[in-house]
């Protein structure tokens, strides 16, 4: 149904919005955690919870975007858990918010403040090297093993 | 899913539990008649054959970690971090040909510690067993913690009673059976994981294809896809090595060596590495399928659980409940016999009770036994969820402990401070990468730096030994009764 709102709803609706604004929380899930977060490995653990007493039967909506303004947006979840664990990030900054609604999503809280995950992973040539490092260390180990493998017990190998 | 609702319902977690834990008692009364004497309860009289060698050592190493930390490895390394896990095998594969030669080394040994004191001396005996026992106790709380945790999560069962439950059976089976029940616990858990591991991973396959997984995992999750994954190829032989340390040092792996026939710890542990390399691939595929199938994973660890639960419905729940059972029963179990072992023979036998009849020594196992089992559950019951994560901690240790452990084991010129430094210089140098790096270098930091010591110290000053000198005597040189 769409109605158009008279000058005097609107000016009631402005003013019951500057009071709830005024004397309580904005009405909308809140974060755990900090606001602006960091990962070297491309994944981030996301809890977030809606008021003191959660509701029973809620129901969360977590977004994710490639920019602020939620221009490019991705639904990554509905549901009533109040956790997500986000994996397989690129580099870059990605975007997540969320919102709950408690009526079988007929009505909507507003969104929650925005996380940003600024996902930097580590130098392809560092972990290349370390990698080759590891791959030495093993190899050396595997083929000590293997030439020693049938080494008598009375007088062994020596370096 | 909600994060706090459980996959099954209350009661049925409270009968599973019981039947498993009546039937796991019950199988240890049973094998206990066995053990006659000590050296049947703590190595199953030396006779263990290639069919329960090869089953004991894939139950062991199948921990609740590879069930439920092979997904997390997949979820948050992708494609490498599945393989990463998996090359944990490797260290079944290369301790086969140690497991003979240690048997022909010590055919009257019974410890790993036993091993480093006859062959470097006390200090490096000491520095070992801080190692081991750090390793050992660590991995026992973190199981008992994942125990509770796992019962909660699944079955609504408060986390003091499911971790307590979990540790009672354990130390009730290994006290009634010793090595005995281990062994032959282990081969039925070992089948009930390989076959409920299996149930699962075609469940999932039949609800989503191998196509559709790829196409989310490309389209949401690109980096889990991604060859040149720097975490993920840092993790790689971090991993391996880990593995190896783990089986390497441990007087778990140890103790089944000299427990097994001669000539058959070589196949059986070859074969348990072939059985057990497809079991984190199959465990973390599940972890790769969880975006495809629209599920939400509010905590890591538990996306192998939950994908089965969200696939098979309560029939699934049941089978990861007993999978879950059966992998914490077989890992505890055997963690708390070999940890029993090397108290008794390494402290109470070699320094307190020398002189003590094999019964006394009996009665003092049994005593040792309860007493793990009261520290590990006094360390879980806070449930202090960073306790659990100390056990990473274990692994430059035990990456520090490889290059002694080989070349003490093959070259007769290894230099015996040599080896002690390099545990000390070893397991330093891994915890400082642990801090600066990440978890994901420090074993391999750590067994990098032990392998240079050992090897420059052994080429440059070697010290001769005489292998006979580990076969010294029925206890190993620190006394003579008992067996």
């Amino acid at each position: 149904m769409n109605r158009s709102l008279a000058p005097r709803d609107c000016a009631l609706a402005f003013l019951l919005t500057v009071w709830v604004g005024s004397t309580h929380a904005a009405p909308s899930p809140q974060w755990d955690h900090d606001e602006a977060l960091s990962s070297a490995e491309g994944y981030v653990q996301l809890r977030w919870h809606f008021g003191d007493v959660e509701p029973e039967n809620i129901v969360y909506e977590l977004q994710e975007g490639r920019r602020p303004v939620f221009a490019d947006t991705d639904t990554r979840y509905r549901g009533p858990a109040t956790s997500s664990f986000v994996s397989g990030l690129e580099d870059g900054i990605s975007y997540f918010r969320v919102r709950a609604s408690v009526d079988g999503e007929v009505t909507w809280s507003e969104w929650s403040s925005t996380v940003e995950v600024d996902v930097k992973h580590h130098d392809r040539n560092f972990a290349l090297l370390l990698m080759g490092l590891g791959g030495f260390v093993f190899l050396s180990t595997a083929a000590f093993l293997i030439v020693h493998r049938n080494d008598p017990t009375s007088d062994g190998g020596t370096s | 899913m909600n994060e706090a609702s459980a996959l099954l319902d209350p009661t049925i977690g409270w009968i599973l539990l019981s039947v498993l834990s009546v039937i796991w008692v019950g199988l240890g009364v049973y094998w206990g008649r066995k053990a006659a004497n000590l050296e049947g309860f703590m190595l199953a009289g030396r006779n263990v054959g290639l069919a329960l060698g090869t089953a004991t050592a894939v139950a062991t190493w199948i921990t609740s970690n590879t069930t439920m930390l092979a997904p997390q490895f997949a979820l948050q390394l992708g494609v490498w971090g599945m393989l990463a896990y998996c090359t944990a095998s490797f260290g079944l594969f290369l301790f086969a040909p140690m497991a003979e030669r240690i048997r022909a080394l010590m055919p009257n040994g019974f410890t790993s510690a036993e091993f480093i004191r006859l062959r470097y001396g006390n200090v490096a005996w000491g520095i070992f067993l801080v190692i081991s026992l750090f390793y050992g106790i660590t991995w026992m709380i973190s199981m008992g913690m994942a125990g509770g945790i796992l019962m909660e999560a699944l079955a609504g069962i408060p986390y003091v009673y499911g971790m307590t439950a979990i540790l009672l059976v354990c130390v009730l089976y290994t006290l009634f059976g010793g090595l005995f029940a281990v062994i032959g616990t282990d081969f039925i858990q070992s089948w009930i994981i390989l076959i409920g591991v299996c149930v699962v991973a075609i469940a999932v396959l039949n609800t989503v294809s191998i196509d559709e997984i790829y196409t989310n995992l490309e389209r949401n999750r690109p980096a889990l896809l991604d060859v040149l994954f720097p975490a993920a190829l840092m993790a790689i032989f971090n991993n391996m090595l880990f593995g190896l340390g783990e089986i390497f040092h441990s007087n778990v792996w140890w103790s089944r060596a000299f427990a097994m026939r001669k000539g058959v710890g070589r196949k059986a542990y070859g074969l348990a590495g072939l059985v057990w390399l497809p079991i984190p691939i199959v465990a973390g595929f599940l972890g790769l399928a969880a975006p495809a199938l629209g599920i939400n994973v509010a905590r890591p660890d538990m996306v192998g659980p939950v994908v089965a639960g969200t696939v098979l419905g309560e029939v699934g729940a049941v089978l990861v409940f007993v999978i879950v059972f059966a992998s914490l029963a077989s890992s505890i179990d055997s963690l708390l016999a070999a940890t029993s072992d090397l108290v008794l023979n390494d402290f109470v036998k070699g320094m307190i009770a020398r002189d003590a009849s094999d019964a006394q020594l009996r009665r003092l196992g049994t005593a040792v036994i309860v007493s793990i089992g009261l520290v590990t559950w006094a360390f879980c019951a806070p449930r202090i969820g960073t306790l659990a994560s100390v056990l990473f901690f274990a692994g430059p240790l035990v990456g520090s402990a490889i290059w002694p452990i080989i070349a003490g084991l093959y070259w007769q010129h290894t230099n015996r401070h040599g080896a002690v430094a390099a545990m000390l210089l070893g397991s330093a140098g891994g915890l400082v990468a642990y801090f600066t790096l990440g978890w994901y270098t420090a074993t391999l930091i750590g067994t990098a730096i032990s392998m240079l010591v050992v090897v420059s110290t052994s080429r440059f000053a070697p010290q001769t030994f005489e292998w006979s000198r580990l076969d010294a005597g029925p206890h190993g040189g620190h006394t003579e009764v008992g067996r």
